[in-house]
């Protein structure tokens, strides 16, 4: 498991934008059914208009037409439509619209209705409308504002209360809102839960949340066995009992269940797959070529990139992951983890800033944001560096207080990179120090990172002990449990780097770090070390020999 | 190779010694086409002692059966089924007659008349000359805002008048209104009707008439369990979709085509999807949008009262369609006599405030 890693993901469902998600299975019909075909009305209303050419007849073949898909008909009834009579402009409208020849649905509109105001607006005028309820809670809870999000959820599961894409959100809104009773409450009122999987996948992960007992999880075995529903429709549940048995020990019954629940999967199954990859070493459960084929499933997608070394490719599906759900605020640590293995600390800030419009008093996001601030500062005005200093300061001692253990860690390798900052490397070190030994005693991977950011310090303030700490950090990366963590063999290269080149600091921060051939299915044999430091794009490249 | 059928050799026929049949009108060529429809000839005929010209519809029993047998229909249950529906709609007509209602075309005369050896049964009806209500999309001298919503209170009336007598029309659709110089508009062919308690094949069928003027619950196979909710509930929404209709020359239908995303609407629409409750939030948000349309009437508080009424009358949940208040307690009935006041309303206050936008406000 990566050391970035919860320790358990539960299939919480995915709060998709409501447009979104009629990609989903999750808003499909259980019975693919198809009522009786039927025979087309164009046909008739053309040979009327063809024999006898009148405007009322035009105008009845181009509502049918269009209404039938009959793209060719549509446009002659246009044609005759648009020859100059007095029409009500609507009437006119869509003929013109059906002859520039588009005749799909306009997503451009849909896309201007998502920002707050404009959602809102529509709101006033349609309040009946469930979707824009949705969708404005969504808004609302990516920008923290969770009252008025839990107003707008309340609003649309009123006027939906069975729905299951309604249901399904507001469970999930409940959760990250630490809720986890009320989302459970709605849940098991349903009086379709036990009929249907995707509402059973999502009481279970709820009730999981809170750890409350599990009632319904042999209903959801039989369920599965009963193969009474598609593969799509299982898939989460699948997905969602496989954990349970993992989280039990038995490996053989979940790989099997993942294995099934990848038959046709949604982006959560593929990610909590891939995470029981990570988490308990599952090997091989979702092929490179099932997650390429598959549209969406950034999280499972940022994983597997990040696991192959490109962290930049990592970092791109990050963001991706993070605008799928932009009312958590995992994707956004992940970001901001990796844009500091790249030391690109303005996108870093970029995204903890986002992050913390969810949750402002997310601890993680807050450090991260306080690291990229200190290695962003460039003001030379002593003042405004005290000022700064002193602000920051202050939150970090405050959390240094806290119970989290890896909170505190955090908080002295940030108080250590400030004092860096601040020109007082001796101050800085100690913090650091104080660090890594916060981190050791919980045997957390922070530890190594810690030493490679004092590492860097070290040589950026040209302080004696640099040396001294790199054969340190190169011993404790070596024999550290987590050599396998691609974060830190990403900045251990780069440190690596740094010790060789300890003048050339902006030259390394911006170098890309090509480290393919560590990856399993690299078919590179040959070992080159090459640096290019042209100042446009300097590359470092590592390959096998 | 098509044949000419007996129903439609009846030109110089004199039927019943008054009725003499005058021409072929080319319409009307199948009522719920794919749905197991039956198809009729259309004819104006003349009165030969008062010269009053009327419609005659001939059921076109030879077509029908020719068609049934060509898909390999059992012949004595559509022989049977013809029977049973000419019977059906000529009772429908009779409790019109009885009933008085104005509102709906008049059975005049029946009967029936053998043509090369076979009957072809025929209806003689009230023949509107001035045609049916697709003519008056255009803005014309002749044809004026109130005259639309006069029309439209006809229609009202029609659908109140045979919900009064527990009949659904089933098959509301702007080729089905007729317009009457003197008499205004009026509700036509009940070959789709719907009896509440009396059991009529076409009762199973999920879309009872015309398939592009149908109900989404319709569209995606869903059957209400209430009567009033399967049957009125739609004459409601196509109410609604005739005055969406004339007042921007696009039913209900059409205009939420075009919001209603592929990955969930109807087969009937090119989507795949096929659960009424699933597809049920995306189509009230492609309902909401719709209505936008109504923004570009003119004067603008004529364009809010067509919208409000098009919002009650033609919303895609089946539930919400109703003219009385939201939040009050649920009524037997749909509350047509408001909707008939709605439409009074917005032709006095045309009278009173004409085109203007500003005065209408007030």
């Amino acid at each position: 498991m990566s050391f970035f890693d919860k320790d358990e993901r539960l299939l919480l469902p995915e709060w998709l934008k409501t447009g979104n998600a009629l990609n989903s299975y999750e808003v499909k019909p259980f019975s693919d059914v198809r009522s009786e075909p039927l025979e087309d009305n164009t046909d008739m209303l053309y040979e009327e208009f063809s024999n006898n050419k009148s405007l009322d007849k035009a105008i009845e073949l181009l509502n049918i037409s269009f209404i039938e898909n009959r793209e060719a008909e549509s446009r002659i009834a246009a044609k005759y439509v648009v020859q100059g009579f007095d029409l009500p402009p609507q009437i006119l409208n869509l003929a013109k619209y059906v002859l520039k020849g588009g005749m799909e649905f306009d997503e451009e509109q849909d896309e201007k209705k998502t920002a707050i105001g404009l959602t809102r607006d529509w709101l006033r005028e349609n309040p009946k409308d469930t979707l824009g309820w949705l969708d404005l809670a969504r808004e609302y809870a990516a920008i923290g504002k969770m009252d008025a999000a839990e107003k707008a959820i309340t609003v649309s599961l009123n006027l939906q209360p069975h729905h299951r894409l309604v249901v399904r959100n507001a469970s999930r809104f409940f959760v990250n809102r630490n809720q986890n009773d009320i989302a459970h409450k709605i849940l098991l009122k349903q009086p379709n839960l036990k009929e249907d999987p995707w509402l059973l996948s999502a009481e279970i992960a709820v009730a999981e949340s809170y750890n409350r007992p599990q009632k319904l999880v042999n209903h959801a075995r039989r369920i599965i066995d009963s193969r009474k529903y598609a593969a799509s429709h299982l898939t989460e549940l699948e997905s969602s009992i496989a954990t349970l048995e993992l989280s039990n020990g038995l490996i053989k019954k979940a790989r099997k269940l993942y294995v099934s629940s990848l038959e046709k999967p949604t982006d959560n199954s593929l990610a909590q797959a891939k995470w029981a990859e990570r988490s308990s070493h599952i090997p091989n459960l979702v092929s490179s070529d099932l997650l390429a084929n598959h549209q969406g499933a950034y999280e499972a997608k940022f994983w597997e990139k990040y696991y192959k070394y490109e962290i930049p490719e990592a970092i791109e599906l990050g963001l991706k992951w993070f605008n799928e759900e932009p009312y958590s605020v995992q994707p956004a640590i992940m970001v901001s983890y990796l844009a500091s293995l790249l030391d690109d600390y303005v996108l870093c800030l970029r995204i903890t800033k986002l992050g913390l419009n969810i949750d402002k008093n997310n601890e993680i996001l807050q450090l991260n944001k306080v690291f990229s601030e200190l290695c962003l500062l460039t003001t030379e005005n002593q003042y405004e560096i005290d000022e700064f200093f002193h602000e920051h300061e202050i939150l970090l001692k405050f959390l240094t207080k806290k119970e989290d253990k890896v909170t505190v860690g955090q908080a002295y390798a940030n108080l250590g990179l400030l004092h860096y900052k601040a020109n007082q490397p001796d101050l800085g070190r100690e913090y650091y120090d104080m660090a890594s030994e916060t981190f050791a005693k919980i045997k957390s991977t922070s530890y190594l990172v810690a030493l490679m950011n004092h590492y860097r310090e070290s040589v950026i303030s040209k302080s004696p002990w640099a040396d001294e700490l790199f054969d340190k950090m190169s011993n404790e990366v070596i024999n550290f449990n987590s050599k396998k963590e691609p974060a830190i063999i990403y900045y251990f290269a780069k440190m690596s780097l740094l010790k060789e080149n300890p003048l050339r600091w902006e030259d390394v921060k911006a170098a890309k770090l090509d480290l393919s051939f560590l990856n399993k299915d690299s078919v590179s044999k040959e070992r080159v070390v090459s640096f290019d430091y042209d100042p446009k794009n300097p590359t470092i490249t590592i390959s096998k020999k | 190779m098509t044949s000419i059928t007996p129903a439609n050799k009846m030109v110089g026929l004199i039927l019943n010694d008054e009725w003499e049949v005058k021409k072929l009108i080319p319409v009307g060529a199948k009522t719920g086409v794919g749905t197991g429809g039956n198809f009729s000839a259309s004819y104006e005929v003349e009165n030969i002692n008062t010269k009053k010209i009327a419609f005659l519809k001939a059921f076109d029993f030879e077509k029908t059966m020719q068609e049934a047998m060509a898909k390999g229909h059992d012949f004595m249950k559509v022989m049977s089924a013809l029977t049973s529906d000419y019977q059906f709609e000529d009772r429908l007509n009779e409790i019109c007659v009885e009933k008085r209602m104005r509102n709906v075309i008049k059975v005049m005369n029946k009967g029936q008349c053998i043509i090369d050896s076979r009957i072809v049964p025929y209806l003689i009806m009230e023949l509107a000359e001035a045609g049916d209500i697709r003519m008056y999309v255009e803005r014309t001298k002749d044809v004026s805002l109130a005259m639309k919503l006069g029309y439209l209170k006809d229609v009202t009336l029609g659908i109140r008048q045979l919900h009064s007598a527990n009949i659904a029309h089933q098959d509301l659709k702007p080729s089905n209104v007729m317009v009457f110089k003197s008499l205004g508009a009026k509700v036509g062919d009940l070959g789709r009707a719907s009896m509440q308690g009396v059991s009529h094949r076409f009762d199973n069928l999920t879309i009872s008439g015309d398939q592009n003027y149908a109900p989404p619950e319709q569209l995606y196979g869903f059957i209400a369990p209430e009567w009033v909710d399967r049957r009125q509930r739609c004459d409601l929404y196509q109410l609604g979709s005739i005055a969406s209709f004339l007042f921007t020359g696009r039913t209900v239908n059409n205009l939420m085509k075009e919001f209603v995303p592929i990955e969930i609407a109807p087969s009937r629409w090119g989507g795949s999807g096929n659960q009424y409750e699933l597809a049920l939030p995306y189509l009230e948000k492609a309902f909401s949008n719709s209505l936008e349309v109504f923004d570009g009437i003119h004067p603008d508080w004529l364009g809010e009262g067509i919208k409000k009424i098009v919002m009650q009358c033609s919303h895609p949940s089946y539930e919400m369609r109703s003219m009385h208040k939201p939040g009050n307690k649920p009524k037997a009935d749909l509350g047509l006599e408001r909707l008939v006041s709605q439409f009074d309303f917005l032709i006095q206050k045309l009278k009173v405030y004409g085109m203007s936008n500003s005065k209408g406000d007030k």
